[in-house]
């Protein structure tokens, strides 16, 4: 499996959600891939924020005001066949949302590194982003790309 | 109405655009066409591109172009970039890391003569081009164009531009074994009349660190050695028909290098040079084809070439300083990075000399073990 398979696994991988051999194959490349073993720290990490977050009692009345919107979307299910489609689309919307708000109000920034430890990696990067940042054809290089050097 | 714009847009580009070219145009002159920093049109997008440090991961990206040469990127995906953002107001280039709190100002790129024509003349020396099948990609009707490599060396890639504006949607190369890989792709992608121009201002979170840097200055060989005390090396010769594009010094006191940029005319490259001090822990972990020691100099090529390209680059460089005197032989036989275990052709080449330096090497072991 490659870095991109492996990253579509990884929350499973936390949940221990995987078959016995897809997790043996995780673990694995976990082991020998840099890259994916700091995404899957940062998805350990960000699961373990959401766990800890505490559980905001429902409104009043909530129970009812349910029913009735459910009621509602039987009611108009037959008109408007997308609707459960843009519903889920908003969910999963305000989940991303959700979950950009947790990283950038994060008190210390996860696996972090201080620039200052890290010179030549940041020159590196900040030197790429000069030459290439300007080509159209080199895509945008806004991110690392000497992250696989830094431990 | 923004639909009725890009129409007048497009049509007033046609004197060196489309409406003439799609007829009488080479794929040359499309390929040319986008690798143009400026676009016709504003641009917002959502783009996915492999990652840059070869690992193989895909990021998502949101771009926002203006036909100015304004640019703001923001990193979707993975989770670990995510909310990076680069912010280029064709003054400065801002690159802001949250997760480090961090602000890179440096000198816009844009502000630098366009190499477009340049790297096209060489793209014509190193590839023959073609028009491939055009596909549909987000919805836009594009043109391909095939570059076929005349180094077998290299991969063949195909460039997918949006057939109304040249702006490139997706770049593929085939690998050795002729699989399709994809390195840069759009998702989706429009054509906006306006850009308001705060797109184009950084809003970071709380007070980031500034790190503000100067553009690297050009520079020739002499004042190299005069400034970083070594004679950088430059093959003569490159492979895969690479040529240097220029060479210039880092601006900043904590790691002072040479920049060598290199490129077949399609694909990039920087050889990085710098004394090192024996301290380099960092790079010491990177990958081999991409970094090494030739007595107190370190080399590192930062490119999208894979490893075996990467690692030929290297040795041209390696050759060219040992051809050049600029490198002690016995160094790349040596510890602690012993050169030669790479490259084969310097045991072949100096066969000779081998026995010799083996010799010293026992020598200096035992010596070593001595004392």
């Amino acid at each position: 499996m490659n870095c991109n398979a492996i990253n579509a696994k990884l929350s499973a991988y936390a949940d221990g959600e995987l078959t016995g051999t897809e997790m043996m194959e995780v673990r694995q490349h976990l082991s020998r891939c840099r890259a994916c073993a700091q995404e899957y720290r940062l998805v350990c990490e960000l699961k373990s924020m959401i766990s800890a977050m505490s559980i905001p009692p429902p409104r009043e009345h909530l129970e009812d005001r349910l029913l009735s919107a459910i009621a509602q979307a039987d009611a108009q299910k037959s008109r408007f066949p997308w609707r459960p489609i843009v519903m889920f689309a908003g969910l999963g919307t305000a989940s991303a949302a959700a979950t950009l708000a947790i990283i950038a109000l994060s008190p210390k920034p996860p696996q972090g590194q201080d620039p200052e430890s890290t010179p030549i990696a940041l020159e590196i990067q900040r030197d790429q982003i000069y030459s290439v940042g300007i080509d159209p054809m080199a895509g945008s290089p806004t991110v690392s790309t000497t992250h696989a050097i830094a431990p | 109405m923004s639909l009725a714009l890009i129409a007048v847009s497009v049509v007033a580009n046609a004197g060196t655009g489309f409406a003439q070219s799609k007829t009488s145009a080479t794929p040359a002159d499309v390929l040319l066409r986008s690798m143009q920093r400026q676009t016709s049109v504003n641009v917002l997008g959502i783009i996915t591109q492999r990652d840059g440090a070869g690992t193989g991961i895909t990021q998502t990206i949101r771009v926002e172009r203006d036909r100015n040469g304004r640019s703001h990127f923001l990193v979707l995906a993975p989770l670990r970039h995510q909310g990076t953002e680069s912010v280029d107001n064709g003054a400065r280039s801002l690159v802001y890391w949250p997760d480090k709190n961090v602000i890179i100002d440096q000198d816009s790129p844009s502000k630098t003569p366009c190499d477009a024509q340049w790297r096209m003349a060489l793209t014509q020396k190193n590839y023959r081009l073609k028009f491939g099948t055009p596909i549909k990609i987000a919805g836009r009707a594009t043109r391909c164009i095939e570059a076929t490599p005349i180094d077998s060396r290299m991969e063949t890639r195909r460039f997918y531009v949006d057939a109304a504006t040249s702006y490139p949607l997706r770049l593929e190369l085939l690998d050795a074994n002729r699989a399709v890989v994809t390195l840069q792709d759009t998702k989706e992608i429009s054509y906006p009349a306006d850009v308001a121009a705060d797109r184009f201002v950084l809003k970071p979170v709380g007070a980031p660190r500034t790190m503000k840097f100067e553009r690297p200055k050009n520079t020739n060989a002499t004042q190299v050695e005069r400034v970083l005390g070594f004679a950088p090396v430059i093959p003569k010769v490159m492979p895969m028909g690479f040529a240097m594009q220029e060479m210039q010094v880092t601006q900043s006191d904590r790691w002072r290098s040479v920049a060598i940029r290199v490129t077949d005319g399609l694909v990039r490259g920087t050889v990085y040079q710098w004394r090192s001090k024996g301290e380099d822990r960092e790079v010491d972990g990177m990958d081999e084809n991409s970094v090494m020691k030739v007595g107190d100099v370190r080399m590192m090529i930062v490119s999208d070439l894979d490893a075996p390209r990467r690692q030929a680059m290297l040795e041209a460089f390696v050759e060219s300083a040992l051809a050049d005197g600029l490198l002690d032989l016995s160094s790349v036989f040596l510890e602690p990075d012993p050169v030669c275990r790479r490259f084969t052709w310097i045991q072949n080449r100096y066969e000779d000399e081998t026995s010799t330096v083996n010799a010293r090497y026992s020598l200096r072991k035992e010596t070593t073990k001595k004392t």
